[in-house]
């Protein structure tokens, strides 16, 4: 939910030492008429310090490997749950990209004994919260109950982890949110600095890919790759549990061994990674155009956490710009009032780490705050670090320890952090001695090995035709320049294949709105032919193909329900009589800007032949021969485009049952799916040697499609949706007026006019014209 | 000399009987008194760690801001860390950071907050950080010119750099027509530039006086010592010789439907329907939390259940009970996904809405929404800060220390009739606004 009106304040601080240098005071009016009066003086001493230990907490380690964090605090009556699982994003692979974000987005989504909204309404009704997470080495799953409610919140916990159903309904649901969430991301300039970043420090390391996948690879994510990361990562060897709050560690430590002590130990699977890069020099410059701010990231590859001088790099980055003395956030804000932040942070993770300079700014400025960020990282190496300003980095660390062991979950993250960086515990409690114990030769002996000012990542997000010509002046004469709209983070030059392939290939563009258009209950035409003008692909299997293979025992009841779907749709003889198909149609693209609506006009003559008219675009296919025809002239759509034409005519649902019925395809029942109201709803996959498998869903009660799934045969084998509503007769067959189909987060909606069957088609409107 | 004066918690009677005894917290513990020069003060302690928050409230906000002058609160909240007689520019937030606490300051439209969180030994530190601003802020030109540019910088970043970031301006700006609560706490770009030098002080004159504001300390220090310090420091700040101004000009009553659609570069179409609601803590208000909680917390509330999960026509969508201060919105949100109209997610916002009207919630939505809130309130108590949050605002906003802990009560006695009442009460349609707010063709391109 958003807060409606809070506005906050940054609480980066400036240096003592820099302020005392200003002259504001000399200028500076008082507003009040009592000042004179006030006394002028320095601040008041402290009071006496209170003694400060790191509160009390347990650990053991059950039979199984499962290791279990108690921190106990009893004055709320509730208790937070949390277990950890050592795999997170950086788990996927570069075809599964988004994989463990998808897996960890439902586990909170139904178990196989509890639906998704079983679940939600029992956690909602007891007044708990859950959730869960995928992180860059991790994943989590959460649980808040009241006190009273301990042990039916941790077994509920304990089911989200270990026995996730992972239901196609709700795999279906989280994708869609993935896809849509991206679509808003992707306008989001500081998540694409971020991305880009990334991607730009750690190459094609897992750290630098983008963690919550592509429209192409989350499409393309299987309920069976869910079921293999949850296999091959969850255990309770690969674990960790915290449980904090209103209990004591023997109830604790009992109910943890009660739920969690059957769960079976498994061998850990061994992952390998590509090294990241050596630090380069590289500008990478995203164009938006309508940005009215540069977001701005400059750094370089770091260290992890187990790095020896980790505490000493900690502090030179805090120097650099983090509390207690930040040198970023003096030169451009108190300085220079150019932006509302700015920051370093470092990010030290399982196998490696960067470190980031972060701020954003208005588009003028932008020139000058990468200039005088770079600056800032030369300085590091430059001038040894005063005491002063060490002192200050120190004693922010040091004082502050007490604030992050104020709340019982803050406590519980340090054990549990320690504990799966494999750090020993008693840093813990001599945290403020080994803070103390670094000097400023350690601070610029560690900025003069790790950082690297002449090899400096940048990425400027913005409009780059209004500050691009300033990057000579901050040093950075040459960079690379991506429009928003092709930044691909899966490519080495950051720009989506398709845009380069289409240039080069310097046939016809993109056909526009109007052209997204198609055959008849298989449209989708236009999406196929514009890709595999330029582009060869791979066929593949569906995405969604379960594992296991067909079941001997199910083969006449898929043949039962083919036959039902034909009785739906008007029965065998009549799908038989049908030579042509005439439709005219309302077709309503929905794309993320606008509703764009044109009207086409289908012909089909099957087995093989069909036109599609709509009114900037013709495309055609004579059974051999594809072509379309725009304002600019007649094209030969080529083989790609017959390749998809005939697979056009092979997907229509008519093509498709006959098929089927006459053995050309093989019809393989899958398990029923049954949505949140109980309703259950029949599968049937159809497949061939050459076709990839179409799911067809058919109601048990009419027999009728109500939807189908299929991949389609273009680069990152995208899963396409297709849903008929209102089914209406037309000389006896069954005719849906109204389907939408879904690709990625792209939907078209076709509302028929007016359907024609077995009208006489002239052939000649399938040949190509002669010019 | 003030310990006569303190009220301690334990004085009022327990209300009723919780229905669900188990989870009842504790009660906060408090003493409130006020000083010689006006200014109220709550101490609660609590010693399980060395720490203390301070968190200073000036009842000033953005809708105490004249016309032509928006965004001037906000602003002057971060004036006040321009520097004061003994404290350079600056320096207030370096000298906590130096011994390792945290401090920072926001503005909501009712309120201007200051706080810090510190090692418990220094809250004399912390006190007299406060008081030399309160009592002799730095006011120059060169500052504030500085300052104004930090702020439009905020503004860009958080606003206008945002998907969405326009949303709730937009909606208050077509729901209210005299209410300051039209226009948004960071103001707008020209109101921003348009301000001077005079304004600061005058604003700094008349609103950032000790009558106006109230402190809660929350942590580990001695209620005594504690007291003693803030008479020390606090305590000396002058009085106001001027009444601070409460005329804020009061929304009518509105009379007829009204559909706007306006275009924003924006991904993806958003639907808004919004009701005028009266303000917080009056007896209505407590209803209308528990039906934004069915409507909208959690999984199982009805938006998300019927738009974003069932009908999956919206890819967010949830509701909100904006009770504060002065009467402002029940609204609720739809982000549309792609394939769905603007109109049928309309619809299906206000049918939801409308349901809360035509039938009573059930006994289980009614249960599982007193749940969510002990749950709330329970887990918005867990940090000194969020105490002290919860004392303050139950001091500024209701005029009433008791309500801090008195609500909970309340709100588990009330009834599926009292939700239907309050439905029937502000969801009528001539007290409606739907909002429709289409991509423009700029993001579109993309």
């Amino acid at each position: 939910m958003w807060r409606t009106t809070s506005v906050v304040r940054s609480a980066r601080s400036a240096c003592l030492k820099a302020c005392a240098t200003c002259a504001i005071s000399l200028l500076s009016v008082s507003a009040s008429a009592q000042s004179a009066a006030w006394p002028t003086e320095r601040p008041p001493q402290p009071l006496p310090a209170r003694a400060i230990t790191f509160p009390p907490y347990e650990v053991q380690t059950l039979p199984n490997g499962l290791q279990v964090v108690v921190v106990m605090h009893h004055e709320q009556p509730a208790v937070t749950m949390r277990l950890l699982v050592r795999a997170g994003t950086s788990s996927d692979q570069r075809e599964k990209l988004g994989l463990a974000h998808l897996a960890a987005s439902l586990l909170d989504q139904g178990t196989t004994t509890k639906s998704a909204q079983e679940m939600n309404d029992a956690v909602d009704f007891i007044g708990g919260a859950m959730g869960a997470g995928a992180g860059t080495d991790l994943t989590f799953v959460n649980m808040v109950v009241m006190k009273d409610s301990f042990d039916t919140g941790l077994r509920m916990l304990s089911d989200m982890a270990r026995q996730p159903a992972f239901a196609t309904a709700e795999v279906e649901r989280q994708r869609q949110q993935m896809l849509s969430g991206q679509t808003v991301s992707l306008e989001d300039p500081g998540y694409i600095a971020n991305s880009v970043f990334d991607r730009l420090v750690y190459g094609f390391h897992p750290y630098g890919m983008p963690e919550n996948g592509t429209p192409q690879t989350i499409a393309a994510l299987s309920r069976a790759d869910l079921q293999a990361f949850h296999a091959r990562f969850f255990m309770p060897n690969n674990a960790i549990l915290a449980i904090v709050g209103d209990v004591t560690a023997d109830e604790a430590f009992t109910a943890a061994k009660k739920v969690f002590g059957d769960w079976e130990k498994h061998d850990l699977p061994v992952q390998t990674f590509v090294g990241p890069p050596d630090p380069t020099r590289r500008v990478i410059v995203v164009n938006k155009p309508d940005a009215v701010q540069t977001e701005v990231r400059v750094g370089h590859l770091g260290i992890s956490r187990t790095h020896p001088d980790y505490m000493a790099v900690n502090l030179a980055i805090r120097i650099l710009g983090g509390e207690g003395s930040n040198r970023l956030h003096q030169v451009l804000r108190t300085e220079r009032g150019l932006t509302y932040g700015a920051q370093a942070n470092m990010d030290t993770l399982k196998e490696t780490g960067d470190f980031e300079a972060e701020t954003n700014t208005r588009t003028e400025a932008t020139g000058e705050v990468l200039r005088l960020i770079v600056d800032e990282f030369w300085r590091m190496q430059r001038e040894r670090v005063g005491d002063r300003e060490l002192d200050g980095a120190k004693a922010y660390l040091t004082g502050s320890f007490p604030l992050t062991i104020e709340k019982p979950e803050s406590i519980a993250m340090q054990v549990v952090n320690a504990l799966f960086y494999g750090l020993p515990l008693a840093e813990l409690q001599n945290f403020r001695e080994r803070v103390n114990a670094v000097t400023p030769d350690d601070i610029q002996r560690v900025a003069k090995e790790l950082l690297r000012p002449d090899r400096l990542s940048v990425v400027l997000v913005g409009n780059s035709a209004a500050f691009a010509s300033q990057l000579r002046g901050a040093g950075f004469g040459s960079f690379e320049a991506v429009e928003l709209g092709d930044l691909d983070l899966t490519t080495a030059n950051f720009k989506r294949a398709a845009v380069k392939a289409q240039q080069d290939a310097g046939g016809p563009g993109r056909s526009g709105g109007a052209g997204r258009s198609g055959g008849f209950e298989g449209w989708g035409v236009a999406h196929d032919v514009n890709r595999a003008a330029t582009l060869n692909y791979q066929l593949a299997p569906l995405a969604s193909r379960p594992p296991a293979d067909p079941r001997p025992e199910d083969a006449p009841k898929a043949l039962a329900l083919l036959d039902r779907a034909i009785a739906a749709k008007g029965g065998l003889e009549k799908l038989r009589g049908i030579k042509t198909i005439v439709a005219r149609q309302t077709l309503v693209s929905l794309d993320s800007d606008r509703a764009a609506t044109s009207e086409t006009t289908n012909y089909l003559q099957y087995p093989d032949h069909f036109r599609v008219e709509s009114p900037m675009l013709i495309q055609a296919f004579d059974g051999a021969q594809a072509w379309l025809k725009d304002v600019r002239g007649v094209h030969d759509g080529g083989e790609p485009m017959a390749r998809d034409s005939r697979l056009v005519m092979r997907r229509d649902v008519v093509s498709l049952l006959l098929a089927a019925k006459d053995g050309t395809l093989t019809p393989r029942l899958l398990p029923d799916v049954k949505d949140p109201d109980g309703r259950v709803t029949h599968t049937l996959e159809l497949s061939a040697s050459d076709l990839n498998p179409i799911v067809l869903y058919i109601d048990p009660e009419s027999g009728q499609i109500g939807k189908r799934l299929f991949t389609a045969d273009a680069p990152g084998r995208p899963l396409i949706e297709e849903q008929f509503f209102d089914y209406r007769e037309v000389d006896g067959v069954q005719v849906s007026f109204r389907a939408t189909q879904k690709v990625g987060n792209l939907s078209v909606e076709r509302r028929a006019i007016d359907v024609k069957i077995n009208t006489p088609i002239d052939p000649a409107m399938f040949k190509r014209p002669v010019s | 000399m003030l310990a006569a004066a303190l009220l301690v918690s334990g004085v009022f009677t327990a209300a009723t009987q919780p229905l669900r005894a188990a989870s009842r917290p504790p009660k906060l513990q408090y003493e409130i008194t006020s000083l010689p020069n006006g200014l109220t003060v709550v101490l609660s302690e609590d010693h399980s760690t060395p720490i203390v928050h301070v968190q200073l409230v000036y009842h000033v906000g953005s809708k105490n801001e004249k016309p032509g002058r928006t965004g001037f609160a906000h602003l002057f909240e971060h004036l006040m860390f321009k520097g004061s007689k003994n404290v350079q520019p600056e320096a207030h937030t370096s000298m906590l950071a130096s011994v390792g606490g945290q401090s920072n300051a926001y503005t909501t439209d009712d309120e201007t907050v200051f706080w810090e969180t510190v090692p418990s030994q220094y809250l004399p530190l912390t006190l007299w950080l406060e008081a030399d601003r309160m009592a002799t802020l730095r006011i120059d030109k060169d500052t504030f010119a500085n300052e104004r540019d930090v702020v439009k910088e905020e503004r860009r970043m958080r606003v206008d750099n945002q998907p969405y970031g326009r949303l709730n301006e937009i909606i208050y700006d077509q729901a209210f027509t005299v209410h300051p609560y039209k226009h948004a706490t960071i103001g707008s770009m020209e109101d921003l530039q348009a301000a001077s030098v005079e304004d600061v002080r005058d604003f700094y004159r008349t609103f950032y006086v000790p009558v106006n504001a109230t402190m809660v300390i929350v942590g580990d220090f001695d209620s005594a010592q504690a007291l003693q310090l803030v008479n020390t420091y606090m305590g000396r700040v002058p009085k106001s010789d001027r009444a601070v101004p409460r005329d804020i000009p009061q929304e009518p009553p509105q009379t007829k439907e009204k559909r706007v659609t306006l275009q924003e570069p924006w991904p993806l179409p958003a639907v808004v329907v919004g009701y005028h609601v009266i303000k917080d803590g009056n007896p209505d208000s407590y209803p209308l939390h528990i039906a934004a909680k069915v409507l909208s917390d959690g999984q199982t509330s009805r938006i998300y259940k019927k738009l974003v999960y069932e009908k999956q026509m919206a890819v967010a969508a949830f509701g909100n009970a904006n009770l504060i201060e002065d009467p402002n919105l029940f609204y609720a949100v739809a982000i549309v996904q792609p394939g769905h109209t603007t109109e049928e997610v309309a619809d299906a916002l206000i049918v939801e809405l409308d349901r809360l009207k035509t039938e009573p919630i059930t006994d289980h939505e009614l249960q599982r929404s007193k749940n969510q809130f002990a749950r709330d309130y329970i887990m918005g108590r867990e940090s000194n800060q969020q105490k002290a949050g919860q004392l303050s605002h139950a001091v500024v906003i209701h005029h009433d220390i008791k309500t801090a802990d008195g609500e909970f009560e309340i709100f588990q006695n009330i009834t599926v009739a009292d939700v239907q009442r309050v439905a029937k009460t502000y969801f009528r349609p001539e007290n409606r606004l739907v909002l429709t707010l289409m991509p423009s063709g700029k993001a579109g391109a993309q």
